[in-house]
């Protein structure tokens, strides 16, 4: 599904709120006017009604259901797709093993620790966006989750009060 | 009152059908059609269509648009209004818990039920049953 369109220059923060919400949906931006997402129910319905809002705004927008004359081009637009799932997976990646490196290096006290635990809480959302706009199953999806997995277990082992493992108890209910 | 709207409902059609039948239109009946042309030939007021009245605007989606002609100020049902938009436009505008839940039963639920009379006689439960509970929390009892 392929979708242009052209927004009256000014002002730019409408242009903005357009690219973001093509970006936010996972849309993949062709030779610098064409934008492109597989075809579903939901992402149809998302095209069309950012049709209708630049409309409302004075642009013009057209939406075609497209289909390659090869495949070698689905192949290569398929590809994109993963090529920037990977890119935000990797971010998302990083960013964990950021804040893993920060209670590696010094520790920290449990309010230190509960705050990058919610941080991490955080990526974890951002990576179920991630999923849900990653249309092609990209290769990097597993390892940003097993990361963020990783690190989030070793936290709430930190967080565990060391009395706890003497008596045998129960650890905190910190599921996630 | 005859109400139209585009087929295979998803989060916004569901949420507005049961909005419309109990709060809009004690008497309503639904019909399903491709585009507002065929809808007005039915001879019904439509919803959730591209360039309808109650459909998206200025940022709201369907749902808010009745919310917002029929001047429903019931504090409860502009929360559902909140899941409903973030189910429906993944912006996080409210940043609503309960909406990717309720995107992934809606979705799903359209996955396996295909007559779209039967799912939104089963999505009125739904929301019936979200509209007590929020109706529960703001009385705190």
């Amino acid at each position: 599904m392929v979708l242009s369109y052209r927004l009256p220059p000014v002002p730019t923060r409408l242009r903005l709120a357009i690219w973001r919400r093509l970006k936010r949906i996972g849309a993949v931006l062709l030779h610098d006017s064409l934008w492109v997402l597989p075809a579903d129910g939901k992402t149809r319905e998302a095209f069309e009604w950012l049709a209708e809002e630049i409309e409302e705004q004075g642009g013009t927008a057209l939406i075609w259901g497209a289909q390659s004359v090869d495949s070698q081009q689905d192949q290569t637009i398929v590809s994109r797709f993963q090529t920037e799932a990977d890119a935000r997976y990797a971010t998302l990646a990083e960013s964990v093993r950021k804040l893993q490196r920060v209670t590696a290096r010094r520790g920290g006290s449990a309010g230190r620790l509960q705050q990058i635990r919610r941080r991490l809480l955080g990526l974890e959302r951002a990576l179920r966006l991630e999923r849900r706009r990653d249309y092609f199953r990209a290769s990097g999806r597993q390892a940003a989750e097993e990361v963020l997995r990783r690190a989030l277990a070793d936290i709430d082992r930190r967080l565990q009060p060391v009395a706890d493992f003497r008596s045998g108890g129960k650890p905190y209910a910190l599921g996630h | 009152m005859l109400w139209v709207t585009r087929p295979h409902p998803h989060i916004d059609r569901t949420a507005c059908a049961w909005l419309i039948r109990r709060f809009v239109d004690s008497q309503p009946r639904f019909a399903f059609a491709p585009d507002p042309e065929s809808a007005k030939r039915l001879g019904g007021t439509p919803f959730d269509m591209r360039g309808v009245e109650l459909g998206h605007h200025e940022g709201r989606c369907s749902f808010e648009s009745i919310l917002f002609k029929y001047d429903l100020t019931d504090p409860a049902l502009h929360e559902i209004g909140a899941m409903v938009h973030d189910a429906d436009l993944d912006d996080e505008k409210f940043r609503s818990p309960e909406a990717p839940g309720l995107d992934a039963i809606i979705r799903g639920l359209g996955l396996v039920i295909r007559e779209d009379d039967e799912l939104l006689g089963l999505t009125d439960r739904i929301y019936d049953g979200l509209y007590a509970w929020v109706r529960h929390l703001h009385a705190g009892a």
